[in-house]
């Protein structure tokens, strides 16, 4: 890591980055963990170009008809990702949510929140 | 199962169109990240982990006097005394930046092991022994 030009350059694997110090220090002024960044990054990097965008319990989203709709989340390994209609649905099996997709089923709490963005 | 240990809670934007990030499970102040610092850090190429090391770097060497990466087993039988030293510990399952301030440090070659260097935090009234490989990189500040 060196500063060049008010810039500081991460030269390490996997990516070379360099970041303004005036946004890093922003950031700093800001406050709050990198996981509370990494998550405002996330929600802002899907839905910068949506129509809508909202915190949603999975709950709500049992049997919704979820076209043209993609859901953010959190999954077990700590990485947030996203599941895109029509591929996947929400539904009840016992006390858990179930999103069937074409390869995979994930399990989620009901009262778990996500991203439910509207493309 | 998704969020057993944590429910993100991002409350959408705020009337400045700020995002405004905070914890339901770990009780936190929200933040609120103005759109316009969020896009400029994903317009940069890199990953979160490098923009957590850049962050930190930042935060410990703004108003020092100096600032450099050297091995760890460079500072052995320095003095100390007016410097802070930094070294990023980091595994598959977490990773935080971690102090080691002067006084009650002394680093001491540890001739049982292969190039290690060691040191005592007794700041609490405990001793704590630590060590790290002596090519490790620290960051030195001096403020």
């Amino acid at each position: 890591m060196h500063i060049v030009d008010n810039v500081l350059h991460v030269t390490e694997y996997p990516v070379a980055s360099s970041y303004s110090l005036d946004v890093l220090d922003s950031i700093n002024e800001l406050g709050g963990t990198i996981h509370a960044l990494e998550d405002a990054l996330f929600y802002r990097s899907i839905s910068k170009d949506a129509e809508s965008a909202s915190m949603v319990l999975v709950s709500d989203l049992i049997d919704v008809d979820l076209k043209g709709h993609l859901v953010g989340y959190r999954a077990d390994d700590g990485q947030w990702d996203t599941l895109t209609a029509p591929k996947f649905s929400f539904r009840i099996n016992t006390l858990q949510v179930i999103a069937e997709t074409t390869n995979r089923i994930l399990r989620f709490e009901a009262t778990e929140k996500v991203i439910l963005v509207k493309l | 199962m998704h969020g057993s240990t944590f429910v993100p809670s991002v409350d959408s934007t705020d009337s400045k169109g700020s995002i405004v990030v905070s914890r339901s499970v770990v009780a936190q102040d929200p933040v609120a990240f103005p759109v316009e610092t969020l896009d400029a850090i994903l317009e940069l190429p890199g990953s979160g982990y490098d923009l957590e090391k850049a962050l930190m770097f930042r935060r410990v060497t703004r108003n020092a006097k100096s600032a450099e990466w050297v091995k760890a087993e460079d500072l052995v039988g320095q003095d100390l005394t007016d410097a802070t030293v930094w070294y990023y510990f980091a595994n598959w399952e977490d990773s935080e930046w971690v102090t080691v301030t002067g006084k009650s440090f002394s680093f001491v070659e540890d001739s049982g092991y292969d190039k290690k260097v060691t040191w005592e935090d007794d700041e609490e009234g405990d001793h704590y022994g630590w060590s790290i490989d002596g090519w490790s990189e620290v960051l030195l500040v001096r403020n």
